[in-house]
């Protein structure tokens, strides 16, 4: 009795360890040799359920689509990968953002500089295109010479006959006349209003018995502002250069006349 | 600082910055390797399992 007790015990105990099929088999069939029927189905309960239990895996591996069982695993991977890549992964994006930071702060410096001290290219420019009093001087008298040319060249083909008609018609401006036609190569635009004022009325009398119109050479209005503009830069550059006294300035000033060379 | 002085600091910023990715990049990188190196054991602990159970 106690040798069955310890055979059936220790059957149990087996029955316990195993686990796949063909093992259950081995053991139902000789629990049953030995006489052991109870064990005997108990391993074929065990060897159901197995079956049972494998059946349903295969149904859901069925039900669920291959590619689901891949995107299953790969999600499972992707957050594996993330999950360990984390530290790592937060240490870039600090690093971006701290780069970011970096490259604003130096460019909003530069920014900032350029704001408050505006030292720009184009006043590098300007600064090196600032000409002396001399050069100043020299281009005022170029753009005299151009604006003084045509009327200049109108006077001089002024014929004795169209003097004397002047003269017959402005006796007290006659003498005036003479005196400028005879030292026309020395008179400069340094006063360029008074001048074209003074020409413009001999060539507008040459004008009107010519038939010709020399309104376009007499009356050049821009090249004359720019002659006026030029004058205030020398005025300007020469107080600069040579600081004079009040006295000095006022002998220095151009003409409210014609200038004539001396 | 001139613009020449800043170009050349915003030069050494991104310099600095990818020295370091390219660091962490090497990290990140030999992390993901060690954790296929993983998969790919349980994947033979797998097969291997499967083979000896058929038998």
């Amino acid at each position: 009795m106690s040798h069955e007790f310890n055979e059936k015990g220790l059957l149990q105990e087996e029955l316990k360890s195993i686990t796949n099929e063909k093992d259950l088999e081995k053991f139902a069939s000789d629990a049953e040799d030995l006489g052991h029927d109870e064990l005997a189905k108990e391993a074929r309960e065990k060897i159901e359920n197995l079956k049972k239990d494998l059946s349903s895996k295969i149904e859901i591996a069925e039900t669920t689509p291959a590619y689901q069982q891949e995107a299953i695993k790969e999600s499972e991977n992707a957050e594996k990968v993330s999950e360990i890549t984390k530290d790592v992964d937060g240490r870039i994006d600090k690093l971006k953002a701290e780069t970011e930071a970096k490259i604003a702060e130096v460019q909003n410096e530069g920014q900032n500089q350029a704001e408050t001290t505006p030292v720009t290219n184009s006043e590098v420019i300007e600064k090196k295109e600032e000409k002396s009093f001399e050069e100043l001087s020299e281009e005022y008298t170029k753009i005299g010479e151009k604006i003084l040319e045509a009327p200049k060249r109108i006077l001089r083909s002024m014929t004795q006959d169209e003097i004397k008609l002047y003269s017959q018609k402005y006796p007290n401006e006659a003498p005036y006349l003479n005196e400028m036609l005879n030292g026309l190569d020395k008179f400069r635009a340094e006063n360029s209003s008074f001048v074209f004022e003074n020409f413009s009325k001999y060539i507008k009398f040459l004008g009107e018995i010519r038939g010709e119109d020399y309104s376009k050479e007499v009356l050049s209005f821009p090249e004359v502002e720019a002659l006026r503009l030029k004058q205030s830069e020398i005025v300007s550059k020469q107080n600069e250069t040579t600081p004079v006294t009040n006295s000095e300035v006022t002998e220095e000033k151009p003409a409210e006349g014609i200038a004539i060379e001396k | 600082m001139t613009p020449q002085e800043q170009a050349k600091k915003i030069e050494e910023i991104y310099n600095e910055a990818i020295k370091k990715l390219d660091e962490l990049s090497k990290e990140r990188k030999s992390i993901v390797g060690n954790y296929i190196k993983e998969l790919e054991a349980q994947k033979m602990d797998a097969i291997r399992a499967s083979i000896l159970e058929d038998k």
